[in-house]
């Protein structure tokens, strides 16, 4: 207590209840201090970061190949196969960013609800979608379009609808889809005009590769398709019969016969040959495999992988028959066979993630 | 002594500083702040869809054939460049909402013998101060063309394609 011309050996203390609050005072403001950066951080980037995950989307599927580049050709209904795609681009190649391959398209936009999507071999949604292609912790929606603008088609889309009051990332590309070359086609002649019982279709890889992959005929991710047509009966009247059909590394003494059966595998890909349009090639019954018209052949995507063959190599398809059918010791599987060309065409991919 | 007037005891420290942190976090919770990076991100949609547009137009569509931005410039071909340009640009999957009208003016640089020249190529509207962006790709000609007379053909087959775009 102050008292006047008196010496207050108290002035100037503080009490102890004082500086225990301003302690706890100044903790807490430091504590909020910390804080408000953080929070503001979280506050703007609510929007930016929904553009920012639809930007990153779009480039994973328009400028990337994917892990591992040639995805199209696992079976989903493994689920070995299905974990060891990793990421869901598009492209046909790295260096080609824009050009999205028809099959990664097809299999990309073939999805299914989580139910039954193992069974049936297709991307589960979203599960498969968020895990392989949106990435991050939080649980985004999607909605990924795609439409062809040179040929009038209904869009692909995967993914939910859009909503209509939420704020969402949005990113337009404009991309093209290579359509791969269609059926390959050769002739026979008669047997009295020709010198050779085999067809041979001989695959050089190495040389379709020199194509660059946006125009490229590739047989070892895409589908082959051979039709092998204008059969005659011989002069005695009888048809030629299929006696034989071998996959063959060429040339064959170097790797010491590396030849399988047609008919090696059972489930897919494998070899399909069709007599005449309507019947099934079998081995095991020569007497059946009497061809009157057309021979069609269909290696599915990924056969010659599948039997170790890579772009290195030259492939010889050897079909063996009971009369003559042709006098050319080769049919190249190349540009010339083509009926129709690997051709690029516009497409807008649109995406949404909210 | 000291007597009580005007100390803070340690509850009402404690209450205090809550206090402060409640406010706080209320008041920075309510408030939107708008930033610098939205109108980026703008800018990199535009950008993106123009750049992706003109490479899709210099792409040929099958292996032996000139792209469209080539033959549009060799040939002089206004209308088709700026037909399919704005195509590309308007294209929409019709899942979502529309956006577009879009502007843009488009200049090709080139070499002469002496210097480097300009052409306008294509100008939609004239451009003021809107919000802007530019796009570029080098385009190979095979050919001359009537637009550029003295482009120096023996040093340099290839242009500048400049396009500046905004919306409108």
């Amino acid at each position: 207590m102050r008292v006047p011309r008196k010496i207050d050996r108290e002035e100037g203390l503080l009490s102890l209840d004082f500086l225990i609050g301003f302690t706890i005072f100044l903790i807490a403001l430091i504590f909020v201090g910390v804080m408000i950066s953080g929070l503001l951080v979280h506050l703007q980037s609510r929007t930016i970061d929904y553009d920012a995950v639809a930007y990153r989307t779009s480039v994973v599927l328009v400028e990337d190949p994917g892990e591992p580049a040639n995805w199209q050709l696992a079976n989903l209904t493994y689920p070995e196969e299905r974990a060891n795609v990793k990421r869901l681009g598009l492209a046909i190649q790295k260096n080609y960013p824009g050009i999205l391959l028809q099959d990664k398209v097809e299999k990309f936009f073939n999805d299914t609800t989580s139910a039954g999507c193992l069974a049936e071999g297709k991307f589960c949604n979203p599960e498969d979608y968020r895990e392989k292609l949106i990435f991050g912790d939080y649980p985004y929606y999607f909605n990924i379009s795609l439409k062809n603008l040179d040929v009038p088609s209904p869009p692909l889309t995967v993914g939910d609808p859009i909503p209509d009051r939420t704020r969402y990332g949005y990113i337009k590309r404009i991309v093209k889809i290579q359509k791969p070359d269609s059926i390959h086609l050769y002739n026979v002649i008669p047997d009295s005009a020709s010198s050779l019982k085999t067809a041979s279709f001989r695959f050089d890889i190495a040389e379709l590769y020199d194509v660059p992959p946006p125009y490229r005929i590739d047989p070892l991710n895409q589908n082959v398709s051979i039709l092998l047509q204008d059969f005659s009966p011989n002069t005695t009247g009888a048809w030629p019969n299929i006696t034989d059909i071998q996959i063959c590394t060429y040339p064959i003494a170097l790797t010491g016969g590396g030849c399988i059966g047609a008919d090696v595998y059972e489930d897919s890909p494998r070899m399909i040959v069709t007599i005449d349009g309507n019947k099934e090639y079998d081995s095991g019954d020569p007497a059946t495999n009497t061809v009157t018209d057309t021979v069609s052949i269909n290696l599915e995507k990924g056969f010659f992988t599948r039997i170790g063959y890579d772009r290195f190599g030259t492939i010889d398809l050897i079909m063996t028959f009971d009369q003559n059918v042709t006098n050319q010791v080769v049919y190249s599987y190349d540009s010339d066979s083509a009926a129709s060309l690997p051709e690029l065409q516009s497409a807008v991919l649109e995406v949404w993630v909210w | 002594m000291v007597n009580d007037d005007g100390q803070l005891y340690t509850i009402e420290g404690i209450a205090a500083a809550l206090m402060i942190v409640v406010t706080a976090y209320l008041v920075v919770s309510t408030t939107t702040v708008l930033t610098q990076q939205d109108v980026h991100i703008i800018d990199l949609q535009l950008q993106q869809l123009g750049n992706d547009a003109l490479a899709m137009m210099d792409t040929p569509n099958k292996y032996w054939d000139k792209s469209n931005l080539s033959i549009f410039i060799e040939g002089n071909k206004t209308n088709e460049f700026h037909n399919q340009f704005l195509a590309y640009l308007n294209a929409e999957s019709g899942s979502g909402m529309i956006t577009g009208n879009y502007e843009y003016n488009a200049t090709i640089y080139y070499q002469n013998s002496t210097e480097i020249n300009s052409y306008v190529f294509y100008e939609s509207q004239e451009y003021y101060r809107e919000n802007s962006v530019k796009v570029r790709r080098w385009v190979f000609l095979s050919d001359s063309s009537p637009l550029l007379p003295d482009l120096d053909f023996s040093v340099n087959r290839t242009v500048l394609l400049e396009v500046q775009l905004w919306r409108e």
